[in-house]
């Protein structure tokens, strides 16, 4: 822990926060003195042990549940935020959940699910969150999760990788037309997250080389990246640090991209769900 | 206690500008710094003076950091006062950064290659020698530019070194995997020469044109040395630990923008 807070008296929202990635963001947020909005379609165990954690920094935190891929949950996400808070400085849209399928497999449906709550529901809580911000007039932070699959293709991974790449140069445009307003938009791209539920007992195990397998020897800094390093690159960019970053989508994927091999996932063995026939 | 406690770091051409506010930055956060430049005067010792007063260390090495044997001096004179390098900013350039195409002759191609990519190059590979020996792991980090990515007339030597870079620190991370050493390039857009209160502003050359600036940049504001430093701060500090093979562009969104090149 650092006693240089980065965060002191911030509102922030992060969606999809009950555990992995968003947990991770909504802890380093809490450590850097913000307070923390956990958005999730269900409340668990996890999530109550992430809130816990924010408490024990003694940071406030409240619960919301909501699933961003619907108009109404999300205008009701961002007044109960406000309301609980009194107003939101930074969203950290994270919330997805995709599976492998090949191309051939994808239905009309599974497009309309995945880029509805990872395309359109960024967007519009994007543009919620904005419009508050602005409305309150002391700007703000709009940071997005994408993925190191929205620059380079694994197997199965099309709508995913479309609506990651869609992310990208989503906060291009938002960098172009907010500008004057005080508010960044920006991405962060994780590479390979162990982002697992573990006990108390195995969480030092967490992102270490030996979980890591095949995918190893395509990370040039050895290890797995944790939902720590990707709260890192957030705390970046919603703190004055990353005040002139705007419009940009930073990798942090270990070094993953950087080289040349073929990515290491395999497709679907036939007969798996969503191989192709 | 600071994000940086402990940490060693040399920074190239940090006598005044950009390499001044990342030095002073560092200095802030806890890590003893040592400032390099060509120039050996009394600004460049007072970059040195002003790091010592955050009650860190901080050193003064004179010297070209453009051919093998004046980096390699450079960085024994840090060694000899500092004992090990955790990390490296190669910042050095000098002023004269762009030039026509058809008076870019081999004189003028040569020294922006020298500086700006063989030293940076051979720089990084001292360095990542000593972090590979003291087994303690570091960060390098490169200045690029936004001209990496777009043309903007009369700069094609400088942007091509620039270009360059992006690709050497992807190079750099797979070829030091293993040893726990990120490489990595900040790309700055239009950087104002103003330093905050405390760094004791050296400027030379004239302002930005805030008219050109308000046309282009979202963020309607020049950078500041403080926003490249900041973006160095967090690669170099444990936030950034899984950050490599990248370049961060600190440009207010200037190259997200369309007006980039009308």
């Amino acid at each position: 822990m650092t006693t240089t807070k980065l965060l002191e008296g911030k509102k922030a929202l992060i969606t999809g926060s009950r555990r992995g990635i968003g947990a991770g963001i909504a802890r380093l947020f809490a450590e850097h003195g913000a307070d923390v909005g956990i958005n999730d379609v269900v409340r668990d165990t996890e999530a109550d042990k992430t809130m816990a954690s924010i408490e024990s920094l003694g940071q406030k935190t409240s619960w919301h549940q909501a699933d961003v891929g619907k108009t109404e949950d999300r205008t009701r996400l961002l007044d109960e935020f406000v309301a609980s808070h009194g107003r939101i400085d930074i969203l950290v849209n994270n919330a997805v959940a995709s599976a492998d399928i090949h191309f051939t497999k994808i239905t009309e449906e599974f497009w309309d699910n995945l880029v509805g709550h990872a395309l359109k529901g960024y967007l519009f809580l994007a543009q919620g969150a904005v419009n508050r911000m602005i409305e309150h007039g002391h700007g703000g932070r709009i940071i997005n999760i994408s993925s190191v699959h929205s620059y380079r293709a694994w197997p199965h991974d099309t709508v995913y990788g479309i609506v990651k790449a869609g992310l990208n140069r989503m906060v291009m445009s938002m960098a172009q037309d907010l500008a004057g307003t005080g508010i960044t938009a920006n991405c962060v791209a994780p590479g390979y997250i162990d982002s697992r539920v573990l006990t108390e007992e195995e969480e030092p195990e967490r992102g270490s080389a030996d979980n890591l397998g095949s995918a190893l020897s395509f990370i040039p800094s050895g290890r797995g990246g944790v939902p720590r390093d990707i709260a890192g690159a957030c705390v970046f960019l919603a703190s004055d640090l990353g005040d002139y970053v705007n419009g940009q989508t930073i990798t942090v994927d270990g070094g993953l991209l950087s080289g040349g091999v073929p990515p290491d996932s395999q497709p679907l063995e036939p007969g798996q769900p969503g191989a192709m026939e | 206690m600071g994000l940086l406690d402990g940490k060693k770091a040399l920074i190239t051409g940090a006598r005044k500008g950009i390499g001044r506010g990342i030095a002073l930055t560092l200095a802030n956060e806890g890590a003893d710094v040592g400032v390099n430049d060509i120039v050996d005067d009394e600004t460049s010792r007072r970059a040195a003076e002003l790091i010592s007063k955050r009650g860190v260390k901080g050193t003064f090495h004179a010297g070209d950091v453009s051919s093998v044997a004046g980096i390699n001096a450079v960085i024994d004179s840090f060694l000899e006062e500092h004992g090990q390098i955790d990390i490296l900013v190669n910042n050095a350039i000098f002023p004269d950064q762009s030039r026509p195409l058809f008076d870019t002759d081999e004189v003028y191609w040569d020294r922006m290659m020298d500086l700006s990519l063989k030293g940076y190059f051979f720089g990084s590979q001292r360095a990542a020698k000593e972090m590979i020996a003291q087994d303690s792991g570091g960060r390098i980090v490169c200045l690029a530019s936004v001209h990496a990515y777009v043309a903007i007339e009369n700069w094609t030597a400088y942007g091509t070194a620039k270009a360059a870079l992006r690709r050497m620190v992807k190079g750099l991370a797979v070829d030091l995997s293993g040893h726990n050493i990120t490489a990595n390039c900040i790309a700055p857009g239009a950087i104002s020469n103003k330093l905050p209160e405390g760094y004791d502003d050296v400027i030379d050359g004239p302002p930005h044109d805030s008219a050109w600036l308000e046309a282009r940049i979202p963020a309607a504001k020049g950078g500041l040395p403080s926003d490249i430093a900041n973006a160095v701060l967090y690669l170099t500090s444990d936030l950034g630990q899984y950050v490599n093979g990248e370049t961060i562009l600190v440009d207010g969104g200037m190259i997200a923008s369309k007006k980039m090149t009308d």
